[in-house]
């Protein structure tokens, strides 16, 4: 094989691109269209950034209102959203953005408006060589109904709506939680010094508390920012070409895979290294002024329990109206919820049985169940894969449960016993046993391990890669790389670059190791963000407290373990938690590069003809096992936060 | 953190990557001994396929593959192995499947895959022997009104990413001085609900796939039409490596075999019949008279096991895309030459 060659570059591409700032035509090189895509990523960035930093600040402030149905709604939606793949949902808003009126009866309510499933089209302002004053002049150029489509005018199309708005009800999810805990781990000492000083709120809450948490916010606020760029890859899939579907479009057109896909790499790594350079400065800026001395106690202590009571409820008469219409609005979603899934559907029977039947159709999990579950693994290897599952879920939950008077030694010994199981039972260490490689691993035995494994790996090698980063010399250097490296490029291109260059660096470990390449890749991926989100933790404590340590004759290995890693492990749990359950989401992008994860199996279901007309059925149970999967993982990391905050 | 810290720390992971990217290429692979070879220690042939499409290669609900290019990894194992079962499927993205080949991952291609010259010739990569003559048309709703695709003008065109498809939807607009707007989704249930819903005029892609779709996913299949124009040819073919010739041969005649027995009438049902026969091609290609599977490095029997495993072409078209199958297709362009097909095997001999 031949070594890169990037000639391709200024050849005529041949292919087009959909939308673009740039004026961009099949005649023009490879590389301007790419020029145009990574525009198109740039667009996208800029608005799902600006859409999600708003909303997550009020969805976080909202968080913080103390009316206990409204939170736990908030909390409720909150963990829905973040516990499923964020493809899947940019599929619903994007299904539900096709269900506008198609072009004929287009809504226009006013000339030059335009909505339809096309998009909504509006009138274009061009500078155009006209008959204005001298010769240039503004024109508007309305949009008009031409042969078959709309001609002229600004059109927003549902794949760019359907992208920024998703991603950016996503990403505020994830920024809500930031700026809650942000503001909770305000010290109360400066607040009620405002207080007391005749401040009024809302000058306390600029004055002192918006610094504040911006100082303990700003990491893990890059580290959203840096997600939000790395999520904008999935653009392809719901049809909107940014800067990685052009250059799959071109790998595709010239075979170059490993040119192409460098390419995305050294382009990813450009975007995020300007994102976190942006980020680090105002970081610096931040924290120019030093550590807070002094006091422990946080705004956190003020906000209590919120009981769900009737005095709670309808204590107010502005209270009681406001959660009397919440519960209409519950009641009504779920009435149209529960008839869709339950009295309507159809549960059994081959794909015909659901024709024409306007309600779920669960006949197709049914039907289909041992490739959702299994995969590709041979029917008679499907029992082994079921006890490793077992195995892995027993591992999970002996880990996981709430079983305080479980002691370490306890889970340690359970632990070693249930991973000797597991490997026994996959290497088939029996008579006549079969062992079953990771090549034939298939649906919830890849997801499973793959998720459990990367959690495991990642925890020690996140604090050793964030205590290599404050040290000095080519540790340093080398911790950097691996937590930069992984943080700034797109799962995906990590995955298909080393499924690319992997072969080539060891040609002849191919094919079955393309599982632990992906484990590796998953590994580090989620130990760069802990260790960011560890390092994010360590700065929001007051550094007098260190010092007051040292001081009293502490050392420093007993300083680090009984002053400041329990403080920062309490602060660090919530957005700690934020990338657990995006490692394990994470799992479902394996399937790039061709291993049989769930999601995999869920969408060889719908390439079957006859079921292709139930994908919100198929999804909805992945959804679901995604939820099931990452809601006790959040439940696990309040309790941990709690747990340390009650201490 | 300063930004010269940062653009420090940016340096050093560049760093990394470019010597990461030096040792690489230093590195070239070596490919030890022959693909039989290899197939035969590993006991397992390993086909790389596509995640998911209906009648050339998709898991059914059993977890089984089937498909037209799975049934031709299965005779490829067949010939070599004597057992069409020892198959390992590797399911490959369309950006993945020429580095799959290439990097030896995989020991045949049968992914749906179309020739291009520029394929064959600059990735070295061959197309043994053409499968399945396709090609791609249009789909429009009935009541859009058009009969011919050069109505099309101004239309919104739904297509999926990575094939040629984009390629030829620019070329064919431009030679007609048409304009039109394409909606690129890489997934396929989505650009369908795309296309069904209205957001398209026209759905692009190959004949076979349109014509699946129409008989699944259209609440009622007579309010679409395919229209007559073709878009190109799309001959999809099994690729293998540029460099063992010995298993291009393998390949391209584990094919002709197929369309041989069907010429000679011999189906997986009756071959056992054949090896009485007296028609001396008959007994070179079951190798009943030996000389042929030496020539190839194989076992005299090695067409008799492929057509007792998988049938001949028309039992394996009949099985996964035939009138019976959900996506009923004719033969069209893929019947025997005799039969207005293009279809034909040179002599066993």
């Amino acid at each position: 094989m031949s070594g890169p060659d990037f000639g391709f570059l200024d050849q005529r591409a041949g292919f087009q691109i959909a939308e673009s700032w740039l004026a961009a035509s099949a005649d023009d090189s490879f590389a301007w269209l790419i020029a145009a895509g990574l525009l198109n990523t740039l667009t996208v960035l800029l608005l799902a950034g600006t859409g999600a930093t708003l909303g997550g600040t009020v969805l976080g402030l909202a968080r913080l209102w103390r009316q206990p149905l409204v939170r736990r709604l908030l909390d409720g939606l909150v963990e829905l959203l973040r516990n499923t793949p964020v493809l899947l949902q940019l599929f619903l808003w994007y299904s539900l953005l096709l269900k506008l009126p198609p072009l004929r009866e287009a809504w226009h309510p006013l000339p030059g408006l335009w909505l339809s499933n096309r998009g909504l089209a509006v009138p274009a302002l061009h500078l155009a060589n006209g008959n204005g004053w001298n010769g240039w002049g503004l024109v508007l150029e309305w949009p008009q109904l031409q042969g078959l489509g709309l001609s002229g005018g600004w059109l927003l199309s549902p794949e760019l709506a359907a992208l920024v708005w998703g991603l950016a009800v996503f990403h505020a999810t994830y920024l809500s939680d930031i700026v809650r805990s942000a503001v909770l781990s305000v010290p109360l000492g400066p607040v009620q010094a405002a207080r007391a000083l005749g401040m009024r709120p809302a000058t306390v809450a600029r004055c002192v508390v918006l610094p504040l948490a911006l100082r303990s916010a700003w990491p893990p606020y890059a580290n959203q920012c840096l997600a939000l760029l790395k999520n904008s890859t999935l653009a392809l899939a719901i049809g909107y070409q940014d800067l990685m579907a052009i250059l799959n479009t071109t790998i595709t057109q010239t075979g170059r895979a490993l040119e192409g896909m460098s390419l995305a790499a050294v382009f990813y790594l450009g975007l995020s290294g300007l994102l976190a350079a942006t980020v680090a400065w105002h970081n610096q800026r931040a924290n120019r002024h030093g550590w807070l001395a002094g006091s422990m106690a946080r705004l956190s202590q003020l906000d209590g329990p919120l009981p769900l009571n009737a005095r709670a409820l309808w204590g107010r008469p502005a209270q009681a109206v406001l959660n009397a219409l919440l519960l209409l609005g519950l009641g009504w979603a779920l009435g149209l919820g529960l008839r869709w899934a339950l009295w309507g559907a159809v549960w059994t029977g081959p794909a015909s049985a659901c024709e024409g039947v306007d309600a779920a159709c669960w006949a197709v999990l049914g039907a289909n169940h041992p490739l959702l579950l299994w995969g590709t693994v041979p029917a008679p290897q499907r029992l082994q894969a079921a006890l490793a599952c077992a195995g892995l879920l027993g591992l999970a939950a002996l880990w996981g449960l709430p079983r305080p008077h479980l002691g370490w030694r306890v889970r340690a010994c359970g632990s070693a016993t249930l991973a000797a199981g597991i490997t026994v039972v996959l290497c088939g260490f029996w008579p006549d046993g079969q062992p079953l490689p990771t090549a034939d691993w298939g649906g919830l035995l890849v997801t499973l391990f793959l998720a459990e494994a990367a959690l495991l790996l990642a925890l020690p090698l996140a604090g050793l890669l964030a205590w290599a980063r404050r040290g000095g010399g080519p540790a340093r250097g080398l911790a950097l790389a691996l937590i930069e490296g992984p943080r700034a490029m797109p799962l995906v291109v990590q995955l298909l670059l080393v499924s690319f260059w992997g072969p080539l660096l060891w040609p002849e470990a191919s094919g079955s190791n393309k599982f632990w390449w992906a484990l590796a890749v998953l590994v580090l991926h989620t130990a760069a963000q802990l260790a960011e989100v560890l390092r994010g933790a360590l700065q929001a404590l007051p550094a007098s407290q260190w010092q007051t340590a040292l001081a009293l004759g502490l050392r420093p290995r007993q300083a680090f373990a009984s002053i400041v890693w329990p403080q920062a492990r309490r602060l660090a749990a919530p957005a700690a938690l934020g990338v657990f359950v995006g490692a394990v989401k994470d799992t479902s992008l394996v399937m790039v590069i061709g291993l049989f994860d769930v999601l995999h199996a869920a969408k060889a279901v719908l390439a079957d003809t006859g079921w292709r007309a139930h994908d919100l059925e198929v999804y909805g149970a992945v959804a679901v096992f995604y939820l099931l999967l990452c809601c006790p993982l959040s439940a696990l990391a309040r309790r941990l936060a709690r747990d340390v905050g009650v201490r | 953190m300063s930004v010269r810290s940062v653009l420090a720390r940016w340096r050093q992971s560049l760093f990394v990557l470019s010597a990461l990217g030096l040792s690489a290429l230093a590195a070239a692979p070596a490919q030890a001994g022959t693909t039989v070879d290899t197939i035969r220690k590993r006991g397992q042939l390993v086909c790389g396929v596509s995640q998911g499409s209906a009648g050339l290669s998709l898991a059914d609900g059993q977890g089984r593959w089937s498909g037209l290019d799975v049934d031709f990894c299965r005779a490829l194992a067949a010939a070599v192995l004597g057992n069409a079962d020892k198959v390992r499927y590797v399911p490959l993205s369309s950006q993945q499947r020429f580095p799959a080949l290439q990097s030896g991952e995989i020991d045949v291609l049968n992914r749906n895959t179309t020739v291009t010259s520029g394929r064959d010739a600059g990735l070295g990569v061959t197309a043994a022997a053409i499968v399945f003559y396709d090609g791609q048309g249009f789909m429009v709703p009935k009541k859009l009104g058009v009969s011919s695709a050069r109505q099309l003008d101004g239309a919104q065109v739904c297509v999926q990413p990575g094939t040629n498809n984009e390629q030829n939807l620019v070329d064919w607009f431009s030679t007609h001085k048409l304009k039109y707007r394409s909606v690129v989704i890489e997934n396929l249930v989505e650009l369908e609900k795309a296309f069904y819903s209205g957001r398209c005029d026209v759905y692009l892609s190959d004949a076979s796939t349109l014509a699946a779709s129409r008989s699944a996913r259209a609440g009622n299949p007579d309010d679409y039409v395919i229209l007559p124009e073709r878009v190109n040819k799309s001959p999809l073919a099994p690729w293998v490596r540029d460099s063992d010739t010995n298993w291009i041969d393998i390949v391209r005649w584990t094919v002709h075999a197929v369309v041989a027995a069907e010429e000679l009438g011999i189906s997986s049902a009756n071959v056992d019949s054949f090896l009485t026969s007296k028609d001396p091609q008959v007994r070179r290609l079951l190798g009943v008279d030996p000389g042929i599977g030496k020539s190839f490095q194989l076992d005299e029997r090695w067409a008799y096991n492929v057509v007792k495993a998988v049938g001949n072409y028309g039992e394996i078209w009949d099985r996964n895309v035939g009138p019976k199958t959900p996506l009923k297709l004719e033969r069209g362009l893929n019947a025997l030459w005799n039969k207005g097909g293009l279809l034909y095997a040179p002599p066993f001999q």
